[in-house]
């Protein structure tokens, strides 16, 4: 596993385009090291890597499949209020292929 | 050197069902750009997926098609990537839970043999907004954000043009008849991405595979691929390698032509979707997913012959769906099936191509092209039916109707009659009898014609030509 660093989390900020503050980063690095500690102590669980990954916290399923109805859909001026930038009737954004 | 090509099809079918794949908004192709979203789709936050289960039931009819193991616990994950066409950020998809696995399909080779096309995956999926890319901008219409769809893909069992395009032809027909897609590659409910690579006869590690996407029609395939292979082929004998791009087909020049070449693999961070637990189908609802699938091309056509249409006759009608079904409507009620087979293969189509119109506009029933048929066993010519199928369309009348107005009369068959007015012309004739029996065989012609006009038309051509011939060979 990748060793977590200073400048691994400072990368990550950079590649993610936020500024960490000096502080920020040094909990964060903390923080990491307090998990790590508790993942050291999991390993030590004797069939551990053995053990399935559970996706779900239960083990449960269901056998509920929608009807295929149509509802009424959003309203239009509605559903591109949140756009910044709308032209006839579509989301307008900078050109993102070249 | 002699190489072989190893091409696998990548296809992605868009469900016509009325809701899209996890949200309750219409799945109706609309004009009105973002007019047809619901929450889900446009990734508010706190909306829950909840899965289609008219989706589920397609997916398991084109499955159950293509011989695939279904699996009865339907899982799907998270296709992780960051891109305007997806606007929560990810798709939701089957990648390691796919409905269906290990299937085939037996298609017509190039040299005429069959041959097994082994399918590897079919998984359901919801499709991307559509992206308008203009000169400096680009704009987005979430109508086809979440709109089912099936993904198919092949094993690289495929060796050239011809047997891609038939392979692609034979999911269509599935889909189509099992009403779970409209199938239309021109239109983009059935899209096609190809994967090809070349290898030495005998070696058996694969080449350098290049993608082609989105080719719109079955005669691209074949050609795309046909290209793509030669382009490939004179490479590798000039000793240049192939590298791993995307090409795209450009119709115009018959050509391939590069997109974008391939660097490392995009990693889609995929782990199992949180916000849809297993969903448990009984033995029942997936049974009754089969059992209740429509008729499906091959078994039509199957009936077809059957019933005596060649098979020409019968890839023709099965062509487009609402032919077939307009065909079957009348079927149980001709006498002859192959001679409404003919009415619609020639009249009909004829009429709707004349009309820029589609079966499904056209103003005649199938019940009355039904009774047209049979006049023609009952011993009406073809053009008499043919003229009652005519003013039938432009009076808006029904055959009866048509027949009476045209005042059409059943021919005369009767030998009898017939060979009285032959003997009347011949003997009227001498110089034509002459003429034929000289060689010339236009006089046959015009003797029938001088019968005709002589019984104003009410004796049976077929059979009067019949007599003809008989008693010029006595004279």
């Amino acid at each position: 596993m990748k060793e977590i660093s200073l400048e691994v989390l400072q990368d990550a900020a950079h590649r993610l385009m936020f500024e960490l503050s000096d502080e920020e980063l040094k909990t964060l690095y903390e923080e990491f090291q307090t998990l790590k500690k508790q993942m050291e102590t999991i390993g030590k669980i004797e069939g551990v890597d053995e053990a399935e990954p559970m996706t779900f916290p239960f083990a449960c399923e269901n056998s509920f499949l929608r009807e295929d109805v149509a509802e009424t859909p959003l309203d239009r001026d509605e559903a591109l209020k949140n756009a910044g930038n709308v032209q006839d009737g579509q989301i307008k954004l900078p050109k993102v292929v070249g | 050197m002699n190489f072989e090509a190893i091409i696998g099809l990548e296809i992605h079918v868009e469900m016509k069902t009325k809701s899209k794949m996890f949200s309750a908004a219409p799945n109706s192709f609309s004009r009105t750009p973002n007019s047809e979203v619901a929450l889900l789709d446009m990734a508010y936050p706190g909306t829950m997926p909840v899965v289609n289960k008219q989706a589920v039931i397609n997916a398991i009819r084109v499955a159950n098609a293509l011989h695939m193991t279904i699996d009865h616990e339907l899982r799907f994950d998270r296709k992780n990537y960051f891109y305007s066409d997806l606007p929560k950020g990810f798709q939701i998809t089957q990648q390691f839970r796919p409905i269906g696995s290990n299937g085939y399909l037996e298609i017509k080779t190039r040299e005429g043999g069959t041959k097994r096309v082994e399918i590897e995956r079919i998984h359901m999926e919801e499709d991307t907004c559509k992206q308008l890319h203009l000169l400096d901008y680009t704009l987005l219409d979430y109508n086809r954000a979440g709109v089912p769809l099936v993904e198919i893909v092949s094993r690289p069992d495929i060796r050239n043009g011809t047997e891609a395009m038939r392979y692609v032809e034979a999911i269509r027909n599935i889909v189509v008849y099992s009403l779970t897609s409209d199938g239309k590659m021109e239109e983009g409910s059935l899209r096609c991405d190809v994967n090809v690579s070349l290898r030495p006869y005998g070696q058996k590690a694969f080449g350098t595979k290049v993608e082609i996407k989105n080719i719109n029609s079955l005669k691209n395939i074949e050609a795309a691929l046909d290209y793509e292979i030669l382009r490939q082929n004179s490479l590798l004998l000039s000793g240049q390698k192939v590298q791993q791009e995307t090409r795209r087909f450009d119709e115009a020049t018959g050509r391939t032509v590069l997109m974008r070449v391939k660097t490392d693999a995009v990693d889609y961070k995929y782990f199992p979707e949180p916000n849809i637990v297993p969903i448990r189908l009984s033995d029942e609802f997936v049974q009754n997913a089969i059992d209740t699938c429509p008729e499906l091309y091959d078994a039509k056509k199957a009936k077809y012959l059957a019933k005596g249409l060649s098979e020409t006759d019968a890839e023709i009608i099965l062509s487009d769906l609402a032919m077939a079904t307009y065909f079957e409507k009348g079927l149980s009620l001709v006498k002859n099936p192959k001679g409404l087979a003919n009415f619609v293969i020639v009249e009909v189509n004829g009429y709707l191509n004349k009309n820029g119109i589609s079966i499904n506009e056209f103003g005649l029933s199938a019940e009355n092209l039904a009774k047209i048929a049979n006049l023609q066993e009952e011993g009406f010519t073809h053009k008499q039916c043919a003229d009652i199928f005519n003013h039938c369309l432009a009076n808006n009348v029904t055959p009866e109707e048509a027949q009476k107005a045209l005042n059409i009369q059943k021919q005369v068959v009767d030998e009898g009659a017939v060979l009285e007015a032959v003997t009347a012309v011949l003997d009227a004739n001498p110089q034509s009898i002459a003429d034929f029996k000289n060689g010339k065989d236009r006089a046959k012609g015009f003797l029938v014609g001088q019968v005709m006009k002589a019984s104003k038309g009410k004796l049976n051509p077929a059979a009067v030509a019949k007599v003809l011939e008989e008693e010029l060979k006595k004279r």
